[in-house]
Formats: C-alpha cells, sequence, structure tokens
C-alpha cells in the first residue's frame, strides 16, 4: 500500500553535541522512501553501546514486516543482534557493568500510507505535521515544557518477556499533498515548540535551511547558529525533513 | 540561574570525599549492626566512586566529566587514595577508574524474568579500605579540601559548583566545623558556591532519612549539627529527586542520615539519564 504514496521528497540532516568528536553522535536515523517508513532515535548519553543500539531501532522500525506500531515482536531480535555485537568483547570493569545494564535509546518512527500517517513513540523524540507552513499535528510532546533528561527509553536487555515497554505513545491522522513532516530528536524539537509558543515561526528557519544550495553542508553552521542566539541546547541532532 | 553549567570534558566538575577514618568508628553500624561504621563508610564511598565511574563510562573508556579527591581524616588528614593513585590530590575520574587497589568478585542475586532468582557474578572494585585509628580533625579536613578546591577552581572557574561529600559519624575533635563548613561553602564558581553535603553514619538503629527539609526529626545532636552544615539542594538536583520519587520538601538539603549519598551522583546531569524504573 506504501507504493502508493505519492510521496515523497525527504532530506536528512544530523549533527554531533558541540565539544564532542563527530563520531561520539548517537543519534540515529532511517529511511526507506519505497516503503514509505521513517525513524529517528536518541542513544541515552548515560548508557553504553547506546549509538549502535539507537541505529538498529531506527532501522529495525523502518525495515519490520506489518504493523510496527502495534506489537513490538520486531525488537527481540535486535536486541539479540545488540548482545551479539557488544557481548564478545572484553572489557574493563566499568565498561563491564555498563554492557549489563544495556543500552538505552528513545525512538519514533512514522508510516505513510496514501492519506494517512501513523506514528509510534518512546521518549521524546518527535514527529510535526506542518500544513501551510503552520505547525499542525504534534507528537507525543506538545509543549516545551515536556522536556526533560528523564525520557521513556527502549532498553537493549529488554524487560521479562511478559512486561510491555512502559511509555509507548502511538498516533495516527490524515495528511494532504503539499504538507511537511518533520522529525526530530529532542533539542531541537524542544527548540521548535518553545519558539512556536513564542510565535518565533520556527518552521520558517527550516525553510530557510532547505532553501541553501547545500543544505546538508549548512546544517552544522545552522544549527551552531541557533544553539548560540536561540535557546537550542547543546546535544546530537538528527532532523528529517518529508514533503508530500 | 545558578547550577545550570553543563558538565563536560572541557568544563568538568569536582568531588571532593572527605573519609571520617577515627577510632569512633570501630562501633557498630546503625542499619547493619554485624558490621563496623568503618566498613560502612568504606562500602558507601566505594560505591560513591563506582557509580560515579559509571556515569562517566562509554563504550570507548571514560570520559572525564569529573576530577576527584579522597581525604581520610583520623589519625593523620591525607589522601586516602593508595595504589597507583597513592599521595594524589584531583585525579579525573578516568585515572580512579583505572586504578583502583584490588577488583573483587561478588555475587548478586537478580530478577531472573521468569519468577525466579539467578545469581549473577560483578567485579566489585574496592579504592578505599576501612579504617579507624586517631580522633576526629574534621576541621582540618574541610581546610585541606579548601586548598583542593581553591586549585580546581582555579584552573576550572566556570565549573558546575564542586560537590564535597563528608562521610562521617559526626564528632569533630578539634573544634567546631561549622565555620570551616562555612569557608568551604564560600568558594564559588560562576555557576555557584561549593555544595556540601553530609552523610551520617550512626550506631542508632533508626530509619534511614534522606534529604530533610528540617532538623526537629533527626535523632541526635552531632545530626543536627551536620543538617545545619549542609546546604540545600540546588534546584536542578531538587527537581531530579523528586523526579525519582524521593519524598522530599521545599529546602530539602544535601543531607542523609545511615543512608547513601549514591542518589547525588545520578541527580547530576550529564545528558540523557537512564530512569530507575526504565532500568
Amino acid at each position: 500500500m506504501s507504493r502508493n504514496v505519492p510521496c515523497l521528497r525527504w532530506h536528512a540532516f544530523h549533527t554531533h553535541k558541540r565539544g564532542n568528536a563527530p563520531d561520539e553522535y548517537e543519534d540515529a536515523f532511517a529511511c526507506d522512501p519505497a516503503a514509505a517508513r521513517f525513524a529517528v532515535a536518541d542513544g541515552a548519553s548515560e548508557s553504553s553501546f547506546a549509538a549502535a543500539w539507537a541505529k538498529l531501532l531506527a532501522e529495525g522500525f523502518v525495515a519490520a514486516n506489518g504493523q510496527p506500531w502495534r506489537r513490538l515482536d520486531w525488537l527481540a531480535p535486535l536486541r539479540q543482534r545488540w548482545a551479539g555485537e557488544v557481548d564478545p568483547r572484553p572489557l574493563p570493569w566499568y565498561a563491564e557493568e555498563k554492557r549489563e545494564q544495556g543500552a538505552f535509546a528513545t525512538l519514533l518512527g512514522v508510516v505513510l500510507t496514501p492519506g494517512s500517517w501513523r506514528a509510534l513513540a518512546v521518549g521524546d523524540s518527535c514527529l510535526f505535521r506542518l500544513r501551510g507552513g503552520k505547525l499542525g499535528r504534534t507528537f507525543p510532546l506538545a509543549h516545551s515544557s515536556n522536556f526533560g533528561n528523564q525520557p521513556a527509553l527502549l532498553g537493549s536487555r529488554g524487560r521479562p518477556a511478559d512486561a510491555p515497554p512502559p511509555g509507548i505513545h502511538r498516533a495516527r491522522g490524515r495528511w494532504r499533498p503539499g504538507d511537511r513532516f518533520l522529525l526530530m530528536t529532542d533539542a531541537l524539537a524542544e527548540w521548535m515548540l518553545r519558539r512556536h509558543e513564542q510565535k518565533q515561526r520556527p518552521a520558517e528557519d527550516i525553510d530557510q535551511l532547505l532553501a541553501e544550495s547545500a543544505p546538508q553542508d549548512a546544517f552544522a553552521d545552522w544549527i551552531e547558529e541557533r544553539r548560540n542566539g536561540h535557546g537550542l541546547r547543546n546535544d546530537d541532532v538528527t532532523l528529517v525533513v518529508i514533503d508530500l | 540561574m545558578p547550577y545550570s553549567a553543563e558538565i563536560n570534558r572541557t568544563n568538568p566538575t569536582c568531588f571532593v570525599f572527605l573519609v571520617d577514618q577515627s577510632n569512633s568508628m570501630l562501633k557498630p553500624f546503625g542499619s547493619q549492626p554485624d558490621k563496623q561504621k568503618a566498613e560502612g563508610v568504606a562500602d558507601a564511598i566505594n560505591r560513591l566512586l563506582q557509580n560515579l565511574i559509571l556515569k562517566c563510562a562509554k563504550s570507548d573508556g571514560i570520559r572525564d566529566y569529573f576530577y576527584v579527591g579522597v581525604i581520610g581524616y583520623g589519625s593523620k588528614v591525607v589522601s586516602a587514595l593508595g595504589g597507583g593513585l597513592a599521595g594524589q590530590t584531583l585525579v579525573p575520574i578516568s585515572s580512579i577508574a583505572n586504578n583502583p587497589l584490588r577488583v573483587e568478585q561478588r555475587i548478586r542475586k537478580v530478577d531472573d524474568g521468569a519468577g525466579g532468582i539467578l545469581e549473577q557474578r560483578f567485579k566489585f572494585p574496592l579504592w578505599v579500605e576501612a579504617k579507624a585509628a586517631g580522633r576526629t580533625p574534621m576541621c582540618e579536613a574541610f581546610k585541606l579540601a579548601k586548598q583542593y578546591l581553591e586549585v580546581f577552581l582555579g584552573r576550572f572557574a566556570g565549573c558546575y559548583p564542586p560537590l564535597v561529600i563528608n562521610i562521617t559519624d559526626g564528632m569533630a575533635t578539634d573544634g567546631d566545623p561549622r565555620q570551616d563548613a562555612q569557608a568551604l561553602q564560600k568558594l564559588a564558581s560562576s555557576d555557584g558556591d561549593v555544595l556540601l553535603f553530609n552523610a551520617h553514619v550512626s550506631t542508632a538503629q533508626t530509619l534511614a532519612i534522606e534529604f530533610p527539609s528540617a532538623e526537629a526529626a533527626l535523632p541526635d545532636n552531632f545530626a543536627k549539627l551536620l543538617f545545619r552544615m549542609s546546604s540545600k539542594l540546588p534546584a536542578r538536583l531538587f527537581d531530579a529527586a523528586r523526579a525519582d520519587k524521593f519524598p522530599i520538601q521545599p529546602e530539602a538539603r544535601g543531607f542523609v542520615f545511615n543512608a547513601d549519598l549514591v542518589s547525588v551522583v545520578r541527580f547530576l546531569d550529564i545528558g540523557t539519564r537512564v530512569a530507575q524504573s526504565v532500568r
């Protein structure tokens, strides 16, 4: 059914937290325009091997068969893959202890079908639907005060089999040609909502980025400008823009 | 807003632990009467160090978000770091991580997820051994901590304010410690005053008390004195404690009675935290 989505132009951007090395980026994103599935994930900085877990989650959501927003049976094989990657490594005592605790990440995924969309979120990565350049639907958070440093997270070690992961949100809605979807990790999402609450039209900032001759190259500077002058929290940033 | 500086590798903060190693620590520990207080204190400081390290541990090693000093006070007032770190004052957390005195194998019981209990082996590193000798020169320990922090603040003037954590049974023998405690708390970075938190290890077999906001419920005068010397929890630590379901009231102070201060390490913000309820 996704073949019928007449989409779709999309862009994905990412940059690392200022002060960190580029390879310390722990967000992730995955895009499958043919299947009209997109996801972003944010590895929790206090956990280890979080970048690998965030990547598995984003890619796992996009590649999942059927309806990934319903049963999360696609998580179990991802957990096995994560463990397969990290468990054999010899590590010092502290890294071993962190590995035992598992890695954690937020996840936001969306699946588009003709005229409608469905999304799943764990934590504070957000989806925004813009129509006519105006912010319409926001999911799962709706206000900048909803962000904190302890979001709901998906763990790589899993929970007992009969306990579903806590903090899963699901949403669905309709879209029209000309709509724009934004998927972003928490720092940019918080900034987006705060600027909107201040009547600052943050959607126009996104237009400005996309109007650059080389938006990918401009992204890091675009972010840095907003960190310096417009209250964007210093963190890894990931943004996926989907135009319908 | 004070106490909001970002903690990172170029702008680290600092912990100075003051560990009471006096003779009175031979007495039994209230919450575990089969142990001496000295053992309770050694457990507490080793657990604090472990938690600080784990907070900074990533798959590729340790990120030096913290500098750490450990001062023992008893028959002498000196750095309590030993082994490869003997005699050193403030060291980056990665040096602590890589230089324990020894790493013991211990066993803990964990839920197997199917209604049973599993025994899991884990490594338990130690930096400080139980020790109990001499009097309790707490004033002198505060003075030495002040020297450590003056050096640190000279280098990292914009840091998240350093934290001093004093673990004691409360009976200073070299005078009224309040003045020296205040002198320590008057040191400041551009982000706020140095924080002094106290953990009171007592023989009293009463319930643990964590982050009280008034002294009326405290069981003895030593506890009350330590409470008065303890800094109030800054807003963000207070909010983090609330978010972790600590039943704390406004004006809560960094003081615990027969409890540990590991939670303070959890409350510090170095990025996305993994809530206890999610683990």
